[in-house]
């Protein structure tokens, strides 16, 4: 059975067409109707069909006969594409044999493409390259091919020219994958070892698993564990994944697919785990994943405090379907009691919030994010925050030393300038710089990874024309000069507004979040001083001045109505603004510090 | 003894709802052409058959009300729409419906595009005695700016006919922050104002409601608003000189002589009933509001069905209820009568809202005594921050 089998990723940057493709694959394999067809069938998060990219790991099973008259089995494993998700994408690449990796006919290769191949090839998979959107009048499939051809050392013949739009190469690529990507290996008689590569929940069923058979087989009702668990589990039911779960008796060495044991409680199900039978157990678990160390901090506080224990929940149901997500509670004198939530990147912050939201109906109060910081005592002793509140300015601080990045940028030559002059402001350290041909570059850098969390690459991508790409590896920590900036409304502290940040960039920055607040906050009964200082030192003021009119103008039998309803929005208003000594503070002004170049 | 009250609550509660309606409101929907800032409901363009056609409607729609008016009606106000458009017999038909109290205050909204010496004349034999003139503006540049059928011209010669004719209870209008106005403006209207010496003043900040003109005018930047703090000026300023030369400000929006304050509008402050007539109208009784359905045609099918208002207690409960009282009441510069709230409600104002009160006081926003609950003379401009605060 499982020579016929093959299991399989794709690798693309984002608009690269990945999810097009998908579904092209989906059409052809008659794994989804023509009627049922929607756009981008695998994407079926309300956000991802928004932003057009996969955010969230998804498995499909197709069954293709193929030009030499068999019948394979195609696991398709979706990856997300940015580079905030790499972690997601590891974790797909662990279930595969072989990996697809799209290219766009007519951008060429991008830097987190690159990051991604390689960890395709790190983990000795099959690469299938295909150049796709040849459709493109702006395509240029020949000068992308030989890109890649350079990248992969591969043979001109290896190359998949595809458009996944009018579905044109896609058979060929069916084919290909057929005839390239070994079938898995793994033995039908060991005892069972299936790898969970992601799991999601339903509030039904409770938190299905999605695995990969490595070894063995598993029957329905069998008796299982987990390797990071101690407590036995019955298979309540186990299946293959078409657009729909399809229920099957068991699961084969090679298979992929979903269980469900009925357990609602999340830590039980671990991605990276190992599933095996609770009688003829294995002996050690298959090599998981490397726990993921989330690199952006920021707090997340309800905006009704008392929708605290909801946020946990959610936080909680969230993180089962996004294991790379981690927080710790954390309270604060200004929002009241929330979490300290750990992010991979500053995309991945902005769709946990939103779907903290759209899924859950949480209105949350997001903070200013930061990286974590190792601070060194002059007693010796090192203490690592995230959190720009646990930094006492007042100790004897020997040194702060903050993280660093080795960046690569692709870019057009002729944006090189421009590129260069952000990375400046960034205090980004110029490494190399590569032609990958006559007109583009590879660009490396070191980065303080504070400087990048946010917007760097919003606006990267604008100094370049939307055509730069950006991507970047840990590299370590290094010593800084960074100081902690309070804000202070009506002279309290807000300690949700706080900040740390580079000495010498304080001043300007002090300046134009007092602005932008000032914009922001709406004027209120009294006078607000707007203050940023760091420790007892005042570094930039501004006042929003009282609120001289706020009144309806008339008020007879006819405008009661009228003005209740008024009252009750502006009220309700109000209601979404926090209260810091006397003054109201909108939901924006924690957002206004990510946004205070605009 | 601890029973009792209770009992004198409900007793308060089926004494008020036994009353009958000493107020009335009578609305007349049609206008020589629709003004661009106005969001009442009215109709332009019809002929005088429409206006007696309604007429007779209108008083089909009293009668059907006859049992709960009282015999010594204490206010009558004739308001628009353009009621000025109406003929003296017609007001005396509409009059005829009620009997009214000796000290009765009867008003008419009066146009000055729309009267002549002879209507007002009439106007008040037939027992008005208060005229509401829709004045706006003394320069003619913000009458054409508001689109107004007027000029300033029309203004003199109409307030000299009403006094001629024997009314000494006349209000007048103004309109501020007409776009184009200088300081130099609101000077200039206090002062002319204050030269003709009504009885009652009523100045409003030009208001852009939803679904009129100026608003589409505005949204489109064909026209420009006067800034929020120059518009809190302009005020200040107009109510400065009224207030020099003798009125005294009693509402928001209401500036009158010792003892003119118009009585149909402090009764809607005071949270008492009253009873509107024609389409779009209002009734309110123990707080229950209720309203005439907007569209003409809707409103007199409604008649022809013999329909009247309902004010038994349902979705409005006495929470919401207290909140109207005061939001009301706050908008007399007096303020919310503590006692009168005590006697409607049962309960004290302090008991059920003290915590948001002791704050404001605190703030300096609001006093308060046994008497009356205020706000600060100079913060009545964010009365509606200062509400929501309480409410």
């Amino acid at each position: 059975m499982k020579k016929n089998i093959r299991n399989f990723c794709i690798i693309a940057h984002i608009d690269h067409g990945k999810s097009t493709l998908a579904d092209r694959m989906l059409q052809l394999t008659g794994t989804i109707s023509e009627r049922d067809m929607r756009n981008q069938a695998l994407d079926n998060m309300e956000l991802e069909q928004e932003r057009g990219i996969t955010i969230k790991s998804h498995a499909v099973t197709m069954n293709y006969t193929a030009a030499d008259g068999e019948e394979y089995i195609l696991n398709l494993i979706d990856t997300p594409g940015h580079v905030d998700f790499t972690y997601e994408v590891s974790r797909s690449i662990a279930a595969c044999e072989g990996a697809v990796l799209v290219v766009d006919a007519s951008q060429g290769i991008e830097a987190q493409t690159l990051s991604n191949l390689y960890l395709a090839m790190e983990q000795d998979l099959e690469i299938i390259p295909v150049i796709n959107k040849i459709d493109l009048p702006a395509a240029q499939p020949e000068n992308v091919a030989h890109q890649v051809i350079d990248l992969l050392g591969c043979d001109d013949s290896d190359v998949v020219f595809t458009s996944a739009k009018t579905g044109e190469g896609v058979n060929e690529l069916l084919e290909k994958i057929i005839s390239l990507i070994p079938h898995p290996k793994g033995d039908s008689d060991k005892p069972l070892q299936a790898l969970i590569f992601d799991s999601m929940y339903d509030q039904f069923r409770g938190v299905i698993a999605y695995i990969r058979i490595v070894n063995g087989a598993i029957n329905t009702k069998d008796k299982i564990k987990m390797f990071n668990q101690d407590s036995v589990f019955d298979v309540e039911e186990i299946g293959i994944l078409k657009m729909e779960r399809v229920k099957k008796e068991r699961l084969l060495t090679g298979e992929v697919g979903y269980l469900i044991t009925g357990t609602k409680n999340v830590s039980d199900i671990k991605v990276g785990d190992t599933v095996t039978l609770s009688k003829d157990t294995a002996v050690k678990p298959l090599p998981g994943y490397q726990d993921i160390k989330p690199m952006v901090y920021s707090g997340v506080f309800p905006v009704d405090t008392e929708d605290y224990d909801s946020l946990k929940d959610s936080l909680e149901k969230l993180k089962l379907n996004d294991s790379s997500l981690t927080y710790t509670p954390e309270s604060s004198t200004a929002l009241g009691f929330g979490f300290r939530v750990g992010y991979l990147g500053l995309l991945h912050m902005e769709i946990i919030h939103e779907r903290l939201e759209r899924e859950y109906n949480m209105s949350v109060i997001n903070t200013f994010p930061n990286v974590t910081y190792h601070i060194y005592l002059s007693g010796g002793e090192m203490e690592t925050i995230n959190n720009p509140k646990e930094l006492d300015m007042g100790r004897n601080i020997e040194k702060i030393e903050e993280p660093f990045i080795k960046a690569q940028i692709i870019t057009l030559t002729e944006h090189i300038g421009a590129v260069m002059k952000l990375s400046l402001e960034r205090r980004g350290v110029y490494v190399s710089t590569d032609y990958l041909d006559e007109t583009r570059v590879v660009l490396k850098y070191t980065f303080p990874l504070s400087e990048v969390i946010f917007d760097f690459f919003d606006r990267l991508k604008s100094v370049s024309r939307g055509y730069a790409s950006f991507d970047y590896e840990i590299s370590g920590y290094e010593a800084t000069q960074m100081v902690r900036l309070d804000i202070l409304l009506n002279g309290e502290k807000v300690d949700a507004l706080a900040a740390i940040i580079h000495k010498d960039k304080a001043y300007h920055y002090g300046e134009k979040i007092c602005k932008k607040l000032k914009d922001i906050i709406p004027r209120q009964m009294f006078d607000c001083a707007i203050q940023a200082a760091i420790g007892s030192r005042v570094i930039a003021r501004t006042t929003v001045k009282a609120l001289r009119k706020d009144v309806l103008a008339k008020c007879y039998g006819g405008d009661i109505s009228r003005k209740r309803k008024l009252l009750e929005k502006q009220k309700k208003g109000k209601k979404k603004m926090k209260q810091i000594g006397s003054i109201e503070l909108p939901q924006e002004a924690f957002l206004a510090l990510l946004k205070v170049d605009e | 003894m601890q029973n009792f009250g209770c009992l004198f609550f409900s007793k308060v509660i089926i004494f008020v709802s036994s009353m009958k309606f000493s107020h009335i409101y009578i609305h007349f929907p049609f206008c020589l052409s629709k003004c661009p800032y106005c969001d009442f409901y009215s109709v332009s363009g019809l002929n005088k058959d429409a206006f007696s056609d309604y007429i007779s409607r209108l008083i089909s729609e009293i009668g059907l009300y006859r049992g709960m008016t009282s015999n010594k009606v204490k206010s009558l106000y004739f308001g628009g729409g353009t009621p000025s458009l109406l003929t003296s017999e017609e007001i005396e038909k509409i009059m005829q419906m009620f009997s009214f109290d000796e000290d009765a205050e009867i008003t008419v909204e009066v146009n000055p595009a729309t009267a002549d010496e002879d209507k007002l004349k009439a106007f008040f034999k037939t027992g008005i005695n208060r005229i509401s003139l829709g004045v706006q503006s003394f320069i003619n540049r913000d009458l054409r700016v508001l689109g107004r059928k007027h000029s300033a011209e029309d203004v003199y010669r109409t307030f000299r006919i009403l006094r001629s004719a024997g009314y000494d209870n006349i209000s007048i209008d103004l309109m501020i922050a007409v776009p184009g106005q200088t300081p130099a403006s609101i000077i200039y209207n206090a002062m002319e104002t204050a030269l003709l010496d009504p009885e009652h003043v009523s100045v409003y900040i030009l208001t852009y409601y939803e679904e009129t003109l100026f608003y589409k005018m505005l949204e489109s930047g064909r026209i420009a608003k006067t800034d929020d703090d120059v518009e809190c000026e302009y005020f200040d300023l107009m109510s400065e000189i009224l207030c020099r030369k003798g009125y005294h400000r009693y509402e928001v929006s209401n500036f009158s002589k010792s003892g003119m304050n118009s009585q149909h509008n402090l009764n809607v402050w005071n949270f008492g009933n009253y009873l509107g007539f024609g389409p779009s109208a209002y009734s309110c009784k123990s707080g229950i509001r209720k309203k005439n359905p907007d569209e003409l045609v809707e409103y007199l099918r409604n008649i022809d069905e013999g329909r009247i208002h309902n004010f038994r207690p349902s979705g409005e409960n006495s929470a919401e209820t207290k909140k109207d009282f005061i939001m009301l009441g706050m908008r007399k510069t007096e303020g919310v009568d503590v006692r009168e709230y005590k006697k409607t409600f049962g309960t004290s104002i302090y008991d059920d809202y003290g915590g948001k009160i002791k704050e404001l006081i605190l703030k300096g926003l609001i006093t308060a005594d046994d008497r009356f609950l205020k706000v600060r003379e100079n913060r009545m401009n964010i009365l509606n921050s200062i509400l929501c605060e309480i409410i």
